[in-house]
């Protein structure tokens, strides 16, 4: 950062940016973005998938943005059209977007649309990409799935299946956090997997 | 009110078009990325061709100086054979108003007469050969209107003899004024206005903000501006310290040109972070009341913060806009933040000087 700029600002520090949810896709993609070597990479959060309508606006107007040649935007899938929806307002913003999940489109700056976990992967989340990361046999996932079993039973089991598993997972490690992006911090993550091929190629767009 | 306004060859600036003026619009960018030539642009072009507006704004900017050496400071590169070009629109009509200016040669004295109403799109700049040859000794206003295009005026100030001379039409289209942090302000000229029209009080309300003592203010036998403070005698404002002075100034400059335009250039300056919201709210709220356009540049982040925080709090309907100026080399480009931007940006953190 500039000594003249005051700190409680965040300039647009690199050409390249990753618009994403919130904090814990911060720490996520900034762990895979170490392991697979793509660095100076801006990574902003918009603070939830509802707020990307009203961020991305004002990410555009953020200065630096002028000298931005990628921008890769993230979000769960949920339940909406997350795609269409992004598409959506990158074009009332006046950016060109991807024809296509996981592309990048030619304008300038290039965006690029990427919805989680990914068109190859079942699940609406991030938390489904982590969780398909690890081995079946990985001592934990034993953990993991005799409290889904365990919950299954339960009259009001949790809501969001994905999130109970992860937490378990997270909380049979030897050190415990309680976020997926924490945990990819901390390796709990197969970064090597295949799983993740789908992601590190929409990715590799950013190197 | 300016809609838009269109810059060529100005100072440091090739071209810049800034576009969807608010009512109150805040200019901020980097140093050196001409926040401060989009003023004076705008200034030049509101006075369009009255020919002392050129030394007006060099003054401002302290080339004060009667010279040879000084026409040349208004061109981009101080390059006269780049004819400058300020071209606005007004909201709510198609109008252009454009101003031309160019050198003007001694030579050109004993066999170009200038003429009145003539086209100034054939005004001809002269090459560098004969610019080198020919130093100017001041410069050509031309300026037109779209809606009247038979109405062309030019004026002229130039040396002569070791002393500045006019001539030609001078139209004044808009009725404007600039506050500089660097020169003095005449309040005394400027505080007879909002005596005329009674809204004394109006200034001394908001001087209350920063002095709660402070009752009245008059103009004494000799020109000098004093508060009633409550001390035994008046006491001149000068002596009152910046915040005073800057409160005074721009009450007194937006309650003289109503309809009109007022350019503060670093609004922050001389004031505490907490007095630049009291007067930012001021400003809306006489911007809105008297029809005054603002135009005005800050560095600072407080000052937008402050910027921002007024406009709701003040209960401004016009429209207020922040622009940062960007400079990139030689190209130029306003990046425009509505009021809800400007608060989501804020909101977010992320740099927008």
């Amino acid at each position: 950062m500039e000594g003249n700029l005051d700190p409680l600002l965040q300039p647009i520090e690199f050409n390249k940016i990753l618009a994403v949810e919130g904090q814990d896709e911060e720490n996520f993609f900034g762990a895979l973005f170490r392991h697979i070597g793509i660095l100076n990479i801006d990574i902003r959060q918009v603070g939830g998938k509802n707020q990307f309508p009203r961020k991305l606006p004002v990410l555009k107007v953020s200065t630096g943005f002028n000298n931005v040649t990628h921008l890769a935007v993230v979000r769960d899938r949920n339940s909406d059209n997350a795609f269409q929806s992004i598409v959506n307002i990158l074009k009332r913003m006046d950016l060109t977007p991807p024809d296509e999940h996981g592309g990048f489109s030619s304008g300038k700056p290039k965006v690029g649309v990427f919805i989680m976990p990914g068109e190859t992967i079942g699940g609406t989340m991030l938390e489904d990409l982590c969780l398909r990361t690890v081995r079946e046999d990985d001592p934990a996932m034993k953990c993991v799935r005799e409290f889904t079993s365990c919950i299954s039973e339960l009259e009001n089991p949790p809501k969001n299946i994905s999130k109970a598993k992860v937490q378990t997972f997270l909380a049979a490690q030897p050190e415990i956090v309680n976020s997926v992006g924490l945990g990819a911090e901390k390796n709990y993550w197969d970064f090597e997997s295949s799983v993740l091929d789908e992601l590190k190629q929409f990715l590799g767009n950013l190197r | 009110m300016f809609k838009s306004i269109s810059i060529n060859n100005f100072r440091a600036i090739t071209n810049l078009a800034i576009d969807n003026f608010g009512q109150v619009n805040l200019l901020v960018g980097s140093n050196n990325c001409g926040k401060t030539n989009v003023l004076e642009a705008l200034f030049l072009l509101i006075g369009a061709t009255n020919p002392q507006l050129p030394l007006t704004i060099n003054g401002l900017r302290g080339l004060s100086f009667i010279h040879r050496e000084m026409w040349p400071t208004f061109f981009r590169n101080m390059d006269m054979s780049l004819r400058i070009e300020i071209t606005g629109k007004i909201h709510g009509t198609d109008a252009e108003h454009m101003l031309v200016v160019q050198p003007k040669f001694e030579k050109q004295i004993e066999s170009e007469p200038i003429e009145v109403g003539s086209d100034i799109q054939s005004l001809k700049i002269e090459n560098s050969e004969t610019l080198q040859a020919i130093p100017p000794n001041g410069l050509k206003l031309a300026y037109s209107n779209s809606e009247f295009p038979e109405r062309n005026n030019v004026s002229e100030i130039f040396e002569k003899d070791n002393k500045v001379v006019t001539q030609g039409i001078k139209d004044t289209p808009f009725q404007g004024i600039f506050i500089s942090p660097t020169q003095a302000f005449d309040w005394k000229a400027r505080f007879a206005p909002a005596q005329r029209k009674k809204l004394v009080m109006e200034v001394v309300s908001l001087l209350q903000e920063i002095d709660p003592k402070i009752a009245d203010l008059r103009l004494n036998e000799i020109g000098l501006l004093e508060a009633d403070n409550g001390l035994s005698r008046l006491l001149p404002v000068n002596l009152m310290g910046g915040g005073i002075a800057k409160y005074l100034t721009v009450s007194l400059a937006m309650l003289e040109f109503q309809n009109g335009m007022v350019f503060i250039d670093e609004f922050e300056n001389g004031l505490h972070h907490s007095a630049q919201k009291i007067l930012w709210k001021a400003v809306f709220s006489w911007a809105q009341k008297l029809n005054v356009q603002v135009f005005a540049t800050t560095h600072s982040l407080e000052c937008i913060r402050a910027f921002s925080n007024s406009i709701s709090s003040s209960l401004f309907e016009a429209e207020a806009k922040l622009y940062r100026i960007e400079r990139k080399e030689e190209k130029f480009r306003a990046v425009e933040l509505t009021k809800e931007v400007l608060a989501e940006s804020l909101a977010s953190k992320w740099e927008i000087r």
